[in-house]
């Protein structure tokens, strides 16, 4: 009887109840797609990679480090000497290793040259390792992997051919022009930087880099296959990642790197310092935390506006349900649930948008950002959000209910 | 009533109400006249349970208001007491039947298993025809509205009916017809009732009648 005479009430107030559950609908909506946004691309970033429990470079930031040898960013400062890759490769801790060499890029996209151990050890997200929508792993020293919106934007399949170019702008002097790479497989997305990466032999990168005479001979060459080829002993890398046979020596074999007295080098864990630099970018994740919560303040505000003037309109109504045997706490709580009823709907109809938003957008974010979003949004955080909102909500009706209450206790004629 | 006086503010020489002693027997029809504001209505909200008296003594029905609770006051007044408004009987945007229903509701007496078919019987006597039931009651004519005022006022079998100007709002014809309806169920069922009215030309439709000066001594 209670909730039915609530419902009829709101029924009755069509025009002004509609209008305040979009208001409240979509300011729900902005909190919790912020909200879910915020939680997805932190746990896209710091899954970034997984399984890696070492990176390993020259002495330089650990940001700086993580930066360019996980996202792609900025740049290398210095590369390490290809002898120190075999020393890490043989220390009896280590069960793989990958190394990685940058510097070059195609039309924008960044180039890493590294070995197929790559393709086999590399994983992101929960362990996830790459995929292959398309062809398979390197093989020759002129194949070319590329990550899913390198094929995207480019519009590259199996089989095409591109060169590559000096430098990491998009718009580079020296092209290295007369060696074609050729497409031989193209990568699931992950939301991760692999999406923008074309991947090569660390001997096709030192190919590229030879002198002119050398270059021509090379490709005269037949038998292209990296197993051929092993002149192309490169020099240098610029990092290596790590995964140990046991991950309770991470600490231990980054002590024996960072304090090793050959070449200098420094060691990272990348989840610590993908932990680390998230931190700094919590300013940001706040700032949209509070303008999505000031949003949701404000609508509350209009709720408690839009039942007061309601009550002014109900006079009639207290008295007559008051003359019938209603207490003064019967009328308090009739307002209270019309203003919970309101934000029900208007939660329900704030997460029905997201999901389908998500659902729609999902494979958008994912191409074009390299955002990967869960369809899921009934976290825990979101529990905790609707829970939080139905206590506002107990709190902004409070002064409607309150009138009411005192309308129905002071009975004048 | 014995002793009653009250007044809205501290000051005694604004007391609205003082009446030594009055009743109503239980069954009798009266008619209670007076001029407006010379308290009809503090009068009838007193005997609601709504406000209290500030002195002496209200038994209705042979309970005393004076140990009761505020809730326990609303709980008797649901139970026993049907009122009458001159309008606004009804809560306009529910039906003849979930007005009925709500008013059993606040008694918390024991819905009866045909609680429903007893509902609908009450007003096809009351000249309601079916389909006009379900349609909310701000869809029906004042008249129709206060034959539901009435129904509602009756579903819980009370024992003391108050009607204040129910009749007002009505033209000539429905006016008796009304009174005719009203004065009859109470008849039946055994309810006192109290008609407050301000026209005279009504009052020979009830046993005696008593103009509010007669009983209240402020002033005097």
């Amino acid at each position: 009887m209670f909730f039915n005479l609530a419902a009829k009430s709101l029924l009755n107030r069509k025009g002004s109840v509609i209008l305040t559950v979009l208001a409240f609908s979509i300011s729900m909506l902005v909190m919790f797609g912020v909200e879910h946004i915020r939680e997805q691309a932190k746990s896209s970033f710091t899954h970034s990679v997984s399984g890696v429990d070492l990176i390993i470079g020259t002495r330089t930031g650990e940001l700086n480090l993580l930066l360019y040898s996980v996202f792609r960013m900025g740049k290398p400062t210095n590369n390490m000497d290809w002898q120190s890759y075999i020393d890490i490769n043989k220390n009896p801790l280590v069960s793989w290793s990958i190394p990685l060499s940058l510097g070059d890029s195609h039309r924008g996209f960044r180039v890493l040259g590294t070995t197929t151990d790559y393709f086999e050890h590399f994983s992101y997200g929960s362990q996830q390792p790459l995929k292959f929508i398309n062809g398979k792993a390197l093989n020759s020293i002129f194949d070319v992997v590329i990550g899913s919106q390198v094929a995207q934007k480019l519009n590259y399949q199996v089989g095409d051919k591109l060169t590559l170019s000096h430098g990491i702008g998009s718009t580079s002097f020296t092209n290295h022009d007369d060696i074609r790479f050729q497409i031989v497989g193209i990568l699931q997305a992950t939301g991760t930087a692999v999406d923008q990466t074309l991947h090569v032999s660390l001997q096709g990168l030192e190919a590229v880099h030879l002198p002119k005479e050398q270059r021509k001979s090379l490709i005269k060459i037949k038998d292209q296959t990296l197993i051929n080829i092993n002149t192309l002993q490169p020099k240098s890398v610029t990092a290596v990642m790590v995964g140990l046979k046991s991950r309770v020596h991470a600490f231990k074999v980054q002590r024996q790197i960072n304090t090793s007295r050959k070449e200098p080098l420094m060691a990272i864990l990348p989840g610590i310092a993908l932990a680390e630099l998230w931190q700094t970018l919590s300013t940001a994740e706040n700032t949209l935390r509070i303008i999505s919560f000031l949003v949701i303040v404000s609508t509350l505000f209009g709720l408690s506006a839009m039942l007061l003037t309601s009550i002014r309109e109900r006079q009639q109504e207290i008295k007559l349900l008051r003359m019938i045997g209603a207490s003064p706490y019967f009328i308090y709580w009739l307002i209270e649930v019309e203003a919970l009823l309101i934000t029900l709907i208007s939660t329900v109809i704030a997460l029905s948008l997201l999901t389908l938003s998500i659902v729609f957008s999902k494979h958008y974010l994912l191409n074009q950002y390299g955002l990967s979003i869960n369809v899921n949004i009934f976290t825990l955080n979101t529990l905790s959000a609707i829970g939080i909102l139905i206590l506002l909500t107990v709190i902004a009706a409070f002064p409607p209910s309150l009138l009411a209450f005192k309308e129905a206790k002071n009975h004048k004629t | 009533m014995k002793d009653v006086e009250f007044s809205y503010s501290a000051r005694t020489n604004d007391q609205l109400l003082k009446i030594k002693y009055w009743q109503v027997k239980q069954g009798q029809q009266i008619f209670l006249h007076g001029p407006s504001g010379s308290g009809k209505s503090t009068l009838l909200n007193l005997i609601c349970g709504l406000i209290t008296a500030d002195t002496g003594s209200i038994n209705i029905l042979g309970e005393s208001f004076d140990g009761m609770s505020s809730h326990q006051r609303d709980k008797y007044r649901a139970k026993h007491i049907g009122y009458i408004f001159q309008q606004f009987n009804l809560i306009d945007y529910l039906s003849a039947i979930d007005n009925i229903k709500l008013a059993q509701y606040f008694s918390s007496q024991a819905l009866s298993a045909n609680f429903l078919e007893e509902i609908e019987q009450l007003l096809s006597n009351l000249h309601l025809s079916e389909h006009e039931f379900h349609r909310p009651v701000k869809q029906l004519s004042v008249g129709q509205q206060q034959r539901v005022g009435i129904a509602r006022a009756l579903i819980n079998k009370p024992k003391l009916i108050i009607a204040d100007e129910p009749t007002s709002s009505l033209d000539h014809s429905s006016r008796d017809s009304f009174i005719e309806i009203l004065s009859s169920l109470c008849l039946q069922q055994n309810a006192s009732l109290v008609f407050v009215s301000h026209d005279m030309s009504l009052r020979d439709n009830f046993d005696s009648s008593i103009a509010l000066d007669e009983i209240n001594n402020v002033g005097n």
